[in-house]
């Protein structure tokens, strides 16, 4: 297994003179699943674009293996993103999304056989569930170093969530995953490392407490 | 990975082509009525093209950028590109009704 090291530090964002993230260090590595909580516009999701580098910050440093990268996304075979809304153009076919990932369907079907009826069907033939689920599917199943996913278990019924879980367990193996969702019980369960974004910073977080602590839960 | 890259070009380029064509086949046929002031018609292109930047920027199918970006282009190089093709067929065919 190739260890590969993803970081983003001095990461500085604000909106209308409004500093959304102000000291962010993010560290992600082969094997290991760091995930990211934190309120309602507290800048999750812009964090998230800064590091796949589509969305430029103030400023930001990140380095892939230690090397300064301008933008991610246009790195060959380093990162996927998994967004927060539906992005996959509906009119395309699933066979055609799986070749435009490089993701073989037989991969996909394997771990959900809901998918194996639709093969040949456009994406939008899928009910919003299935769409997000296959998102995520492929997303994770890309052959890249790292990848990100903004709320991936929205719109998901809990059966396939936990098929999920099981999948980012695996798949971390052979690379880095960045994870945030607001159902934080799953991603205290997948998280190797967990971080809560606060006042545009992070705070490392070990046990339930320290959420507590932080006010993101109540209990 | 560039023939990846160019289809999902294609694709985009699909999605978009309805309005830049229909703006492209009027001005062909006010030009090809008259024949004359070849550089308004190309001055009268790139200002369409100026629009159709903002829209594509700011209103169409914006949701979807992450798709291609998740394909390694970045979505203002997706615009650049695409307008940049619809330019050079415009210029193309204008060209080509002179010798009609």
């Amino acid at each position: 297994m190739t260890q590969n090291i993803l970081e983003a530090d001095s990461v500085y964002l604000e909106y209308n003179n409004r500093a959304i993230l102000s000291d962010v260090y993010v560290k992600a590595e082969t094997g290991k699943v760091t995930g990211f909580l934190g309120r309602n516009g507290c800048g999750k999701s812009s964090l998230m674009k800064v590091i796949f580098g589509s969305l430029k910050g103030n400023f930001q440093s990140v380095r892939l293996n230690k090397q300064y990268q301008p933008s991610l996304l246009l790195v060959s075979g380093a990162i996927r993103y998994l967004p927060q809304k539906s992005f996959i153009p509906k009119h395309l076919r699933i066979e055609q999304i799986c070749e435009l990932f490089q993701v073989p369907f037989i991969n996909i079907v394997n771990e959900f056989p809901v998918f194996e009826k639709y093969q040949q069907q456009k994406l939008g033939a899928l009910s919003g569930g299935e769409i997000r689920l296959f998102e995520a599917v492929i997303i994770l199943l890309s052959d890249v170093k790292f990848i990100i996913l903004d709320e991936p278990f929205s719109h998901i019924m809990p059966l396939h969530v936990e098929k999920l879980k099981e999948m980012i367990n695996r798949e971390k193996h052979q690379k880095g995953i960045i994870i945030t969702d607001h159902l934080y019980k799953h991603i205290m369960d997948v998280s190797d490392d967990l971080y809560l974004i606060r006042d545009g910073k992070t705070f490392k977080i070990n046990t339930h407490d320290d959420l507590i602590r932080h006010g993101y839960i109540l209990e | 990975m560039v023939r990846i890259k160019t289809q999902a070009l294609w694709i985009y380029y699909k999605s978009i082509c309805p309005f830049t064509l229909l703006v492209s086949f009027g001005l062909f046929y006010t030009y090809h009525q008259f024949h004359d002031g070849k550089s308004l018609f190309i001055f009268s292109k790139l200002l369409t093209l100026i629009l159709t930047a903002i829209m594509l920027k700011f209103y169409h199918r914006v949701d979807e950028f992450p798709f291609y970006e998740n394909l390694g282009i970045k979505q203002n190089r997706l615009i650049v590109l695409m307008l940049g093709f619809d330019f050079a067929i415009f210029i193309i065919i204008l060209n080509l009704l002179d010798l009609l």
